[in-house]
Protein backbone atom coordinates (compact mmCIF):
# COMPACT_ATOMS: atom_id res chain seq x y z
CA UNK A 1 0.00 0.00 0.00
CA UNK A 2 2.53 2.28 0.85
CA UNK A 3 4.61 1.32 -1.80
CA UNK A 4 1.82 2.16 -4.59
CA UNK A 5 1.64 5.59 -2.87
CA UNK A 6 5.50 5.90 -3.17
CA UNK A 7 5.59 4.99 -6.74
CA UNK A 8 2.69 7.09 -7.14
CA UNK A 9 4.38 10.16 -5.81
CA UNK A 10 7.63 9.12 -7.91
CA UNK A 11 5.82 9.01 -11.26
CA UNK A 12 3.83 12.25 -10.64
CA UNK A 13 7.48 14.41 -10.12
CA UNK A 14 8.96 12.19 -13.14
CA UNK A 15 5.52 13.23 -15.52
CA UNK A 16 5.72 16.82 -14.03
CA UNK A 17 9.35 17.57 -14.72
CA UNK A 18 10.55 17.96 -11.42
CA UNK A 19 13.77 18.82 -11.97
CA UNK A 20 15.14 21.81 -9.33
CA UNK A 21 15.66 21.46 -5.84
CA UNK A 22 12.83 23.37 -4.14
CA UNK A 23 10.15 20.24 -6.03
CA UNK A 24 13.27 17.59 -5.17
CA UNK A 25 12.86 18.54 -1.49
CA UNK A 26 9.29 18.78 -1.58
CA UNK A 27 8.99 14.81 -3.32
CA UNK A 28 11.52 13.72 -0.64
CA UNK A 29 9.71 15.43 2.41
CA UNK A 30 6.04 13.85 1.00
CA UNK A 31 7.88 10.50 0.51
CA UNK A 32 9.12 10.45 4.16
CA UNK A 33 5.89 11.50 5.72
CA UNK A 34 3.89 8.98 3.72
CA UNK A 35 6.06 6.50 5.31
CA UNK A 36 6.39 8.08 8.26
CA UNK A 37 3.04 8.63 9.27
CA UNK A 38 1.58 5.48 9.57
CA UNK A 39 4.61 3.78 11.24
CA UNK A 40 3.99 6.55 13.74
CA UNK A 41 0.42 5.99 14.52
CA UNK A 42 1.23 2.13 14.57
CA UNK A 43 3.55 2.98 17.41
CA UNK A 44 1.69 5.46 19.17
CA UNK A 45 -1.87 3.15 19.44
CA UNK A 46 0.39 0.35 20.48
CA UNK A 47 2.20 2.02 23.13
CA UNK A 48 -1.24 3.66 24.57
CA UNK A 49 -2.96 0.43 24.69
CA UNK A 50 -0.30 -1.15 26.61
CA UNK A 51 -0.37 2.02 28.71
CA UNK A 52 -3.72 0.67 29.54
CA UNK A 53 -3.29 -2.64 29.92
CA UNK A 54 -0.56 -1.99 32.61
CA UNK A 55 -2.81 0.41 34.45
CA UNK A 56 -6.01 -2.28 34.64
CA UNK A 57 -3.61 -5.07 35.12
CA UNK A 58 -2.04 -3.16 38.05
CA UNK A 59 -5.64 -2.20 39.24
CA UNK A 60 -6.70 -6.10 38.84
CA UNK A 61 -3.77 -7.20 41.36
CA UNK A 62 -4.46 -4.28 43.43
CA UNK A 63 -8.46 -5.22 43.80
CA UNK A 64 -7.27 -9.21 44.24
CA UNK A 65 -4.28 -8.07 46.72
CA UNK A 66 -7.33 -5.82 48.65
CA UNK A 67 -9.79 -8.89 48.90
CA UNK A 68 -7.01 -11.10 50.16
CA UNK A 69 -5.74 -8.63 53.73
CA UNK A 70 -9.66 -8.39 54.53
CA UNK A 71 -8.82 -11.26 56.83
CA UNK A 72 -6.17 -9.86 58.50
CA UNK A 73 -6.87 -8.02 61.50
CA UNK A 74 -7.20 -4.33 61.17
CA UNK A 75 -3.69 -2.81 61.99
CA UNK A 76 -2.26 -5.21 59.59
CA UNK A 77 -4.55 -4.27 56.67
CA UNK A 78 -3.82 -0.21 57.09
CA UNK A 79 0.12 -1.76 56.54
CA UNK A 80 -1.48 -3.90 53.63
CA UNK A 81 -3.54 -1.19 52.05
CA UNK A 82 0.01 1.27 51.57
CA UNK A 83 1.63 -0.98 50.19
CA UNK A 84 -1.14 -1.99 48.08
CA UNK A 85 -1.22 1.57 47.16
CA UNK A 86 1.87 1.64 46.34
CA UNK A 87 2.61 -1.02 44.20
CA UNK A 88 -0.71 0.81 42.24
CA UNK A 89 1.36 4.40 42.34
CA UNK A 90 4.42 1.83 40.51
CA UNK A 91 2.23 0.38 37.54
CA UNK A 92 1.05 4.32 37.00
CA UNK A 93 4.13 5.66 36.69
CA UNK A 94 5.34 3.15 34.37
CA UNK A 95 2.18 3.94 32.35
CA UNK A 96 2.68 7.25 32.62
CA UNK A 97 6.73 6.43 31.23
CA UNK A 98 4.91 4.64 28.32
CA UNK A 99 2.79 7.70 27.65
CA UNK A 100 5.57 10.48 28.06
CA UNK A 101 7.14 8.34 24.87
CA UNK A 102 4.09 7.96 23.01
CA UNK A 103 3.91 11.76 23.09
CA UNK A 104 7.17 12.55 22.17
CA UNK A 105 6.76 10.35 19.35
CA UNK A 106 3.59 12.15 18.35
CA UNK A 107 5.54 15.25 17.91
CA UNK A 108 6.88 13.95 14.57
CA UNK A 109 3.39 14.56 13.78
CA UNK A 110 2.52 17.77 14.51
CA UNK A 111 2.83 20.39 11.97
CA UNK A 112 2.34 24.16 14.05
CA UNK A 113 4.41 25.32 16.57
CA UNK A 114 1.00 26.56 18.91
CA UNK A 115 0.40 22.53 19.06
CA UNK A 116 3.59 21.31 19.69
CA UNK A 117 3.46 23.87 22.68
CA UNK A 118 0.61 22.68 24.42
CA UNK A 119 1.94 18.86 23.57
CA UNK A 120 5.16 20.20 25.41
CA UNK A 121 2.70 21.69 28.00
CA UNK A 122 1.35 17.97 28.91
CA UNK A 123 4.82 16.28 28.70
CA UNK A 124 6.27 19.09 31.16
CA UNK A 125 2.54 18.22 33.60
CA UNK A 126 3.33 14.31 33.11
CA UNK A 127 7.42 14.22 34.12
CA UNK A 128 6.10 16.39 36.81
CA UNK A 129 3.61 14.33 38.26
CA UNK A 130 5.38 10.75 37.85
CA UNK A 131 8.84 12.59 39.21
CA UNK A 132 6.43 13.27 42.47
CA UNK A 133 5.22 9.91 42.17
CA UNK A 134 8.97 8.45 42.72
CA UNK A 135 9.76 10.21 45.19
CA UNK A 136 6.57 9.20 47.21
CA UNK A 137 7.41 5.45 46.24
CA UNK A 138 11.05 6.53 47.81
CA UNK A 139 10.36 7.99 50.71
CA UNK A 140 7.41 5.50 51.69
CA UNK A 141 10.20 2.61 51.01
CA UNK A 142 12.08 3.80 53.35
CA UNK A 143 9.31 3.93 56.14
CA UNK A 144 8.19 0.28 55.32
CA UNK A 145 12.56 -0.35 55.52
CA UNK A 146 12.51 1.57 58.76
CA UNK A 147 9.26 -0.30 60.49
CA UNK A 148 11.00 -4.01 59.15
CA UNK A 149 14.28 -2.99 60.81
CA UNK A 150 12.00 -1.85 64.19
CA UNK A 151 10.00 -4.61 64.26
CA UNK A 152 13.15 -7.00 63.62
CA UNK A 153 15.30 -5.42 66.39
CA UNK A 154 12.50 -5.89 68.83
CA UNK A 155 11.81 -9.43 67.88
CA UNK A 156 15.87 -9.96 68.55
CA UNK A 157 15.45 -8.23 71.76
CA UNK A 158 12.67 -10.47 72.85
CA UNK A 159 14.27 -13.60 71.89
CA UNK A 160 17.66 -12.52 73.93
CA UNK B 1 3.23 -7.68 11.47
CA UNK B 2 2.92 -4.11 9.76
CA UNK B 3 0.69 -5.87 7.17
CA UNK B 4 -1.67 -7.67 10.19
CA UNK B 5 -1.52 -4.35 12.21
CA UNK B 6 -2.72 -2.75 9.34
CA UNK B 7 -5.58 -5.17 8.57
CA UNK B 8 -6.40 -5.03 12.26
CA UNK B 9 -6.25 -0.98 12.90
CA UNK B 10 -9.47 -0.04 10.95
CA UNK B 11 -11.58 -2.37 13.32
CA UNK B 12 -9.96 -2.04 16.87
CA UNK B 13 -11.16 1.34 18.32
CA UNK B 14 -8.78 2.49 20.72
CA UNK B 15 -11.63 4.75 22.50
CA UNK B 16 -13.88 1.62 23.57
CA UNK B 17 -10.68 -0.44 24.95
CA UNK B 18 -9.90 2.86 26.95
CA UNK B 19 -13.33 2.94 28.08
CA UNK B 20 -13.93 -0.41 28.73
CA UNK B 21 -10.61 -0.50 30.81
CA UNK B 22 -11.61 2.89 32.61
CA UNK B 23 -15.33 1.62 33.58
CA UNK B 24 -13.63 -1.37 35.72
CA UNK B 25 -11.60 0.88 37.32
CA UNK B 26 -14.18 2.87 38.06
CA UNK B 27 -16.18 -0.20 39.34
CA UNK B 28 -13.47 -1.17 41.25
CA UNK B 29 -12.51 2.08 42.73
CA UNK B 30 -16.55 2.21 43.85
CA UNK B 31 -16.16 -1.24 45.23
CA UNK B 32 -13.11 -0.34 47.61
CA UNK B 33 -15.00 2.55 48.45
CA UNK B 34 -17.74 0.44 49.59
CA UNK B 35 -16.20 -2.46 51.27
CA UNK B 36 -14.19 0.18 53.60
CA UNK B 37 -17.02 1.98 54.44
CA UNK B 38 -19.18 -1.05 55.53
CA UNK B 39 -16.10 -2.83 57.37
CA UNK B 40 -15.29 0.71 59.22
CA UNK B 41 -19.34 0.51 60.36
CA UNK B 42 -18.58 -3.09 61.40
CA UNK B 43 -15.24 -2.60 63.28
CA UNK B 44 -16.57 0.80 64.95
CA UNK B 45 -19.79 -0.95 66.19
CA UNK B 46 -18.22 -3.98 67.46
CA UNK B 47 -15.08 -1.55 69.13
CA UNK B 48 -18.24 0.52 70.87
CA UNK B 49 -20.20 -2.27 71.62
CA UNK B 50 -17.33 -3.77 73.51
CA UNK B 51 -16.28 -0.52 75.21
CA UNK B 52 -19.64 -0.23 76.31
CA UNK B 53 -19.51 -3.56 78.29
CA UNK B 54 -15.69 -3.04 79.50
CA UNK B 55 -15.65 0.84 80.47
CA UNK B 56 -12.01 1.16 79.49
CA UNK B 57 -11.93 4.47 77.71
CA UNK B 58 -8.26 4.54 76.84
CA UNK B 59 -8.29 1.16 74.59
CA UNK B 60 -11.64 2.74 72.91
CA UNK B 61 -9.71 5.72 71.44
CA UNK B 62 -6.85 4.04 70.30
CA UNK B 63 -9.23 1.63 68.44
CA UNK B 64 -11.60 4.48 66.98
CA UNK B 65 -8.05 5.62 65.98
CA UNK B 66 -6.60 2.62 64.22
CA UNK B 67 -10.36 2.15 62.43
CA UNK B 68 -10.10 5.74 61.10
CA UNK B 69 -6.83 5.25 59.93
CA UNK B 70 -7.60 2.44 57.93
CA UNK B 71 -10.69 3.75 56.73
CA UNK B 72 -8.39 6.73 55.46
CA UNK B 73 -6.07 4.25 53.58
CA UNK B 74 -9.05 2.37 51.85
CA UNK B 75 -10.26 5.91 50.51
CA UNK B 76 -6.57 6.75 49.53
CA UNK B 77 -6.50 3.81 47.53
CA UNK B 78 -9.48 4.11 46.11
CA UNK B 79 -8.61 7.92 45.06
CA UNK B 80 -5.08 6.32 43.92
CA UNK B 81 -7.63 4.18 41.77
CA UNK B 82 -9.08 7.22 39.96
CA UNK B 83 -5.95 9.20 39.60
CA UNK B 84 -4.72 6.26 37.42
CA UNK B 85 -8.00 6.40 35.51
CA UNK B 86 -7.74 9.74 34.56
CA UNK B 87 -3.97 9.08 33.65
CA UNK B 88 -5.05 6.73 31.34
CA UNK B 89 -7.91 9.12 30.51
CA UNK B 90 -5.82 11.69 29.89
CA UNK B 91 -3.36 10.34 28.21
CA UNK B 92 -5.77 8.83 25.53
CA UNK B 93 -8.04 12.12 25.22
CA UNK B 94 -4.62 14.00 23.90
CA UNK B 95 -3.77 10.96 21.94
CA UNK B 96 -7.27 11.06 19.82
CA UNK B 97 -7.30 14.96 20.06
CA UNK B 98 -3.96 15.01 18.06
CA UNK B 99 -4.81 11.71 15.86
CA UNK B 100 -8.24 13.00 14.59
CA UNK B 101 -7.69 16.29 13.72
CA UNK B 102 -3.84 16.73 12.97
CA UNK B 103 -4.62 20.27 11.06
CA UNK B 104 -6.86 21.82 13.82
CA UNK B 105 -6.31 22.70 17.17
CA UNK B 106 -6.18 19.78 19.48
CA UNK B 107 -8.19 22.54 22.72
CA UNK B 108 -11.69 21.10 21.78
CA UNK B 109 -14.14 20.81 24.67
CA UNK B 110 -13.92 17.08 25.48
CA UNK B 111 -10.01 17.83 26.35
CA UNK B 112 -10.45 20.74 28.34
CA UNK B 113 -13.08 19.22 30.67
CA UNK B 114 -10.60 15.88 30.74
CA UNK B 115 -7.69 18.65 31.83
CA UNK B 116 -9.69 19.65 34.56
CA UNK B 117 -10.56 16.83 36.03
CA UNK B 118 -6.93 15.58 35.46
CA UNK B 119 -5.96 18.63 37.21
CA UNK B 120 -8.91 18.01 40.16
CA UNK B 121 -8.40 14.83 40.90
CA UNK B 122 -4.24 15.06 41.25
CA UNK B 123 -4.70 18.00 43.51
CA UNK B 124 -7.44 16.63 45.77
CA UNK B 125 -4.68 12.98 45.83
CA UNK B 126 -1.63 15.66 46.84
CA UNK B 127 -4.15 17.74 49.75
CA UNK B 128 -5.11 14.60 51.00
CA UNK B 129 -1.78 12.81 51.47
CA UNK B 130 -0.47 16.34 52.97
CA UNK B 131 -3.37 15.84 55.68
CA UNK B 132 -3.49 12.34 56.29
CA UNK B 133 0.90 12.99 57.00
CA UNK B 134 -0.01 15.33 59.72
CA UNK B 135 -2.97 13.17 61.19
CA UNK B 136 -0.03 10.63 60.92
CA UNK B 137 2.28 12.77 62.45
CA UNK B 138 0.16 14.11 65.17
CA UNK B 139 -0.55 10.54 66.36
CA UNK B 140 2.58 9.31 66.50
CA UNK B 141 3.92 11.91 68.15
Amino acid sequence: MDGIVIAAIVQEGIVEGATGTENQSHLISEVTESLLVPYVNYLTFGIDIAAGLIIGLSAIFALISFFKILIKPIKEQTKSKETIRLNLTRGMLLALDFEIGSDILKTILIPSVRELTLLAVIVGIRIVLSWSLSKEIGRHSTVIEENKRMENTSSTKQNT
Amino acid sequence: MFLVLSLLFPYINIEDIIFSITLAIDIIAVSVIAVSVIQTIYYLLIYNFKSLLSSAKTTSISNSNIIQRNFITGLILALEFEAANTVLKMGVYTSLAIDKSPSSSILSDNFINNFIIFIMVISIRIAIKQSVGRFNKRNSI
